[in-house]
């Protein structure tokens, strides 16, 4: 009796918590997920473990289904997936968000059912077996020498090699990671060869989804006079955004939301300022918790970069410069970093506050460039050409998990999308258009 | 006094410490993220209610033995650590001679438990947190030691109880400046909190407990608060005065300066970032590791006769 009583108090505490969410991000849908999950009942977890609600947003690729089959029994009972704009879901979804009620209601609504017992908890969608059979090959059978290397069952094994560091051979294996991984670009997918925690070999098997939802007002301004004001909001924006990611990977959670949610005060022009943002940025120490020289591309690598990304490398180019209206508000663009991690990050903050004070400056001016606009990620045109690739494996070679991480932070989508090898034709179209 | 209730009083406390922490998580969160959170005082009990009910799940030929006995261990250091730190005169739970000796193979033990916890699921991204936090928590473990040889040096002795008594004229927080900064730092290591998050941080989507859902989640979360209630209790015994005070009784005296300092650390935990292992590795032998020693070299100046 005793015991019933407590489960079932148990169950209504459960009910009521904040709602668990592993959000799985697909193409353009980045900037949403991250303002609703900035709902304080709703709170976006590191591990799908932790999640009781797998949120699938915007479209992802069939290909990836296998994958995200993979994460969604990855979570524990009792659990859900909702589907938001991702028509049609590559998994089953229970619940379909957008429907007239606001999708944090529906999943506060959904997870609360959840456990009461009034909504079933999904079962297995891959059947709970190795990915592959018991080889039998070498020694002990799994494939490799000695005890040691090959792949029992469909999983690598550690094996001995050398260190790149300091000459001590340690055990390496090959992993997979991405493409859902919390703290990553949505998407990106890469083979990690990994010592300890160094990374010894960086293959990417999937480039990050394509996010352009901040894009709207510049696309626009390649065919109607839009104000000043609205695209530099809107750079702003995407710069603190940019920014907050990273700091989610610094542990700082707290201040990650902060800065999501003064990305949308800003959108809104309810913001003037980021005093106190850039108090906050240099209190922490995020940029001395990296220090200098950290994931910084060869010469001929930062060429080809664009936008922010290039101008923290020193190049002063930017599509404003030019412009009539931009120079009568005495614009100039920010540049002269090192090229470095904690210059990327610095130039986006930089060139947020830039941005307000533009906005604040143009008042209602408009304007309307037909010839191509600066975009928060680089030069938006009509007529894009093929972008220079860049060498994103090396660039990761040799870094330790962490500053892997904060390393591919510090980079936008758009770059991530820029690099060798070129992502196969029919896999790009897939990841666009499914 | 009782066994039974001795240890009944020391996991009372610890509870209690465990919830105090999580409602200023929520709190401080709060503030920093200018999200307002409702319910700041019910969510611990909600968090608790789910991870009741919550599956266990089971990761592929796990080390089944050290997946139940890594929390639990944690959770018994913790335990073990408040119970030396005396609440009043002449009273611990349990009144060791050599105290300081017990916390510092808390300390010590601490880093296995992790190191087990992210070991047991047999995955690589707990793995790596394990093996991340045994040379960062290791170094933070050793500023430690001199920090706490320094305190007992004006006690001549390795009693807790004794090195409250040796504060009765002046606190070690003001005779070691160096000494409760440099161990504040410990305090976040033992608790994979914030800066010193090294073992379930989000890098590596949480690290030793990526795998851990359900009650085994919930023992390992509240074993982390209630670590960090411990180090609280022996940080304000070792460097406050503990439970010496005017006018009100030992043990609130004790409650409000380890109140203090959990609000000091959970606000460090959300404010400051962490630092590559490498460069935190550098700081913690090249900075924090000399300061240690300014730290000692000036207790032993103050205990000369």
């Amino acid at each position: 009796m005793a015991v019933a009583a407590l489960t079932q108090r148990a169950h209504h505490c459960a009910a009521a918590a904040r709602v668990p969410v592993y959000p799985v991000v697909g193409v353009d849908a980045r900037d949403r997920v991250e303002t609703l999950l900035s709902d304080p009942a709703l709170d976006s977890v590191a591990s799908p473990r932790q999640a009781a609600v797998l949120l699938v947003a915007g479209a992802l690729p069939s290909y990836l289904g296998t994958d995200l089959k993979r994460l969604h029994d990855q979570l524990p009972h009792p659990r859900t997936t909702a589907s938001w704009c991702a028509e049609p879901p590559p998994i089953p979804a229970s619940l379909t968000l957008g429907n007239g009620i606001s999708p944090s209601d529906a999943l506060v609504a959904a997870h609360g059912e959840l456990y009461l017992g009034r909504r079933e908890s999904e079962s297995d969608l891959l059947p709970d077996e190795p990915p592959a059979p018991w080889q039998g090959v070498g020694e002990h059978g799994q494939g490799g020498e000695g005890m040691m290397g090959g792949k029992p069952f469909g999983r690598p094994m550690a094996m001995t090699g050398q260190d790149p560091r300091d000459a001590l051979p340690l055990d390496a294996v090959t992993v997979d990671a991405g493409p859902f991984l919390s703290t990553w670009p949505p998407g990106l997918k890469l083979r990690l060869t990994l010592q300890g925690d160094v990374v010894t070999e960086a293959a990417l098997l999937h480039p990050p989804f394509r996010q352009t939802e901040i894009e709207a007002p510049f696309r626009r301004a390649l065919r109607e006079p839009v104000a000043i004001a609205e695209l530099e909001r809107a750079r702003a924006a995407h710069h603190l955004r940019a920014l907050a990611r990273f700091l989610e990977t610094r542990e700082l959670r707290a201040l990650r939301m902060r800065f999501i949610r003064k990305a949308d005060a800003v959108v809104a022009g309810e913001l003037r300022t980021l005093e106190s943002l850039r108090r906050y940025f240099r209190l922490s120490g995020a940029a001395l918790a990296i220090g200098r020289g950290l994931g910084t591309p060869t010469e001929g690598d930062c060429a080809c970069l664009q936008g922010p990304a290039l101008r923290a490398a020193g190049a002063d180019r930017d599509a404003r410069t030019d412009h009539p209206v931009y120079r009568r508000l005495g614009f100039r663009p920010v540049c002269g970093g090192r090229g470095d991690t904690a210059s990327r990050l610095g130039q986006w903050l930089a060139e947020a506050e830039q941005s307000l004070a533009l906005a604040e400056a143009a008042g209602d001016v408009r304007a309307e460039f037909p010839d191509g606009i600066e975009g928060p990620t680089g030069p938006i045109r009509d007529a894009a050409g093929e972008l220079p690739s860049w060498d994103l494996e090396s660039l990761l070679t040799g870094l330790e998990w962490d500053e892997m991480v904060a390393v591919l932070a510090s980079f936008d989508v758009a770059a991530l999308r820029q690099v060798r090898p070129a992502v196969p034709a029919e896999l790009a179209d897939q990841g666009e258009h499914s | 006094m009782t066994l039974a209730l001795q240890l009944a009083s020391v996991a009372l406390l610890l509870a209690a410490g465990a919830y105090v922490v999580a409602v200023m998580d929520g709190l401080v969160g709060a503030a920093l993220s200018g999200a307002p959170q409702p319910r700041v005082l019910r969510q611990p009990l909600e968090r608790l209610g789910r991870r009741l009910v919550q599956q266990k799940t089971e990761t592929e030929k796990p080390d089944r033995v050290t997946r139940v006995l890594a929390p639990a261990l944690y959770a018994a250091l913790a335990a073990a650590g408040l119970s030396v730190v005396p609440l009043a005169d002449d009273w611990a739970a349990v009144d060791v001679e050599a105290g300081i000796v017990l916390w510092g193979s808390v300390e010590v033990l601490t880093v296995a438990a992790v190191f087990l916890h992210g070991w047991s699921p047999n995955s690589q991204l707990p793995l790596i947190g394990a093996y991340r936090y045994v040379a960062i928590g290791l170094s933070a473990m050793l500023v430690s030691m001199f920090v706490l040889i320094g305190v007992a040096l004006p006690a001549q002795s390795l009693n807790i109880g004794e090195i409250v008594e040796s504060q009765r004229s002046l606190w070690n927080v003001v005779r070691q400046p160096l000494g409760l900064p440099l161990f504040l730092v410990l305090g976040l290591s033992v608790s994979l909190r914030g800066p010193l998050d090294y073992a379930d941080s989000a890098d590596i989507a949480g690290g030793t407990s990526a795998e851990s859902s359900g009650s085994e989640r919930l023992v390992w979360q509240a074993a982390r608060s209630a670590m960090l209630v411990s180090f609280a209790a022996m940080a304000s015994a070792a460097f406050l005065g503990g439970h010496s005070g005017p006018w009100l009784p030992g043990p609130v005296w004790l409650l409000a300066k380890t109140t203090l300092l959990l609000a000091v650390l959970v606000v460090l935990g959300h404010l400051l970032a962490r630092a590559l292992p490498s460069r935190m590795m550098t700081l913690m032998w090249t900075v924090l590791l000399p300061l240690a020693f300014a730290d000692l070299a000036i207790a032993g100046l103050g205990a000369l006769p």
